[in-house]
């Protein structure tokens, strides 16, 4: 018997939530930078890696988060539902994607398309997605002043009023990796032999290395924005779309898609596949930041 | 495995080891003509190792139970470990070096907190006393991470390795029986109990958040 991951085969979202945060966890530049100097690195070269880590990491966590928040008000998501309310657990995956994905966004166009009313609890959640323990440079927090580390559910629901994700069906589950012309695009020029090769690092074709290969191919495109390679995070994405189609990561994905458009100067192009994503999906839990990233400069 | 921060630049080691070379390429201001560009591939094979897995290798370390506290010193420990026998670490098998030093870094790391915390027995028992947190509290993406670890907390070393790696990280079970240099057989029925745990503390932790909840 071949097993496969919870994360892919569990209904249970309490479950589910549980293992994303995991996911989702992330490391403070700062400690990285320490990691650096250590190993002899000079300041400008633990620097540069410290900060590859804060910008594209932030994203890791939104994908799987937002398939959480989707499927939580699924009617069968009982199991949640049963003790704490699939409403409240749909507002937990939300808040969750708001926090990764918000840290992104204030990397680059926080003022953008956000409510004002918005902003300053998006900086504070910002803040919070980025900010293990160590500090963190100042960009992201800078928009707003300094807050209490404390849960707000009430003002982030003010903040936050589109509380689409109870409405989503079953089948929504992932409202945006389903658009085909948001790969399609991305991978036109296609060179299969290079993309079969990124594919390798998934030895088996069992589904148990499935996940392992998302997050291998999408681990190494953003590491790829990161240093500045946007042609290896193009193969790395073309891998993807051509192994996993609506994978359990395939959210990420397609943001890390926007972000290799923007990294490719194509600010109009990563605007309009942003926007084209939130008219195709407009129940998204991902509208407002799609909505900051279409907003063009 | 002892381990601890490279020699310093005071203290060049005399043996000709590949750790008392790398230490030298690396610390030795003014090395010899031909070692630069040695030198040089050395740092950027570790600046790129570093990007490429430091992010992983620390949240793995994070769910193994290294505290919040101690996780940026012990993945730069498990980096420093790979930098000491990068010379004999093939080009390609970095990643499952970095993940398997990491499995034993989290170990030497949870043994010694439990040398220095062999009183919690009681903390212990208050927690589960401890109402949990509340639903509105689970929104909170911090709280459910705690939830996590907390859940994780007391497994059996060997299952919760097995539960991190192929669960949380996606490693395969051939991995991950290479990584832990267990059969594959062992590593399936380790996820088998590491899931029926998961389970039981989903459900224990269901049913605490329904008492912590807010009127």
């Amino acid at each position: 018997m071949t097993l496969v991951p919870l994360l892919e085969s569990s209904e249970d979202e309490l479950a589910r939530a549980l293992l994303l945060s995991g996911r989702a966890d992330l490391p403070s530049p700062a400690g990285l930078q320490d990691a650096a100097l250590a190993l002899g690195l000079s300041a400008p070269r633990a620097k540069a890696l410290a900060a590859g880590l804060a910008a594209p990491h932030a994203l890791s966590a939104v994908a799987p988060t937002t398939a959480t928040a989707t499927t939580l008000a699924a009617p069968s998501a009982a199991g949640a539902a049963a003790s704490l309310g699939a409403a409240s657990l749909a507002t937990a995956g939300k808040f969750l994607v708001g926090g990764a994905l918000m840290s992104f966004v204030a990397m680059t166009t926080l003022d953008h398309a956000i409510g004002p009313a918005a902003t300053p609890a998006v900086a504070r959640v910002a803040a919070r997605a980025s900010t293990p323990p160590s500090a963190v440079p100042a960009p992201l927090t800078a928009p707003a002043p300094a807050r209490p580390m404390v849960p707000e559910p009430a003002a982030r629901e003010d903040a936050r009023p589109r509380s689409t994700a109870a409405k989503h069906p079953r089948g929504a589950r992932s409202p945006i990796s389903a658009a085909p012309p948001a790969s399609a695009e991305v991978a036109t020029s296609a060179a299969p032999p290079a993309a079969a090769a990124l594919s390798a690092p998934a030895p088996s074709a069992s589904p148990s290395a499935s996940l392992a290969a998302e997050i291998r191919l999408l681990d190494r495109a953003r590491a790829a924005l990161a240093r500045g390679d946007a042609e290896d995070a193009r193969l790395s994405l073309e891998a993807y779309a051509a192994r996993k189609p609506g994978g359990v990561l395939s959210q990420e994905a397609d943001l890390l898609r926007v972000q290799l458009k923007l990294k490719l100067g194509q600010r109009h192009a990563a605007a309009e596949l942003a926007r084209r994503l939130i008219r195709q999906y407009p129940e998204s839990t991902h509208v407002d930041s799609l909505r900051s990233l279409a907003a063009e400069p | 495995m002892g381990v601890g921060l490279p020699a310093t630049v005071d203290a060049p080691p005399a043996e000709s080891s590949s750790h008392a070379r790398l230490q030298s390429a690396l610390t030795h201001a003014r090395p010899a003509p031909n070692a630069e560009p040695a030198r040089e591939h050395t740092t950027r094979r570790l600046a790129e190792l570093l990007r490429d897995h430091y992010a992983q290798v620390w949240r793995m370390l994070r769910r193994l139970g290294v505290d919040e506290a101690c996780a940026d010193d012990a993945a730069q420990e498990v980096f420093i470990v790979l930098s000491r026998k990068l010379a004999d670490v093939r080009p390609g098998s970095e990643r499952p070096f970095l993940l398997g030093s990491a499995v034993r870094i989290a170990a030497n790391y949870r043994r010694s907190w439990r040398v220095r915390h062999e009183v919690t027995d009681e903390q212990a028992l208050a927690k589960q006393r401890d109402p949990g947190p509340s639903a509105e509290q689970l929104l909170d993406n911090k709280r459910l991470r705690q939830a996590l670890d907390e859940l994780l907390e007391g497994w059996p070393d060997d299952i919760r390795t097995a539960f991190v790696l192929f669960e949380l990280e996606g490693l395969s079970v051939p991995e991950i029986s290479q990584l832990t240099e267990t059969k594959t057989g062992t590593v399936a029925s380790r996820l088998r109990r590491a899931r029926e745990l998961f389970q039981i503390g989903v459900k224990r932790l269901r049913a605490r958040s329904a008492t912590g909840r807010q009127p």
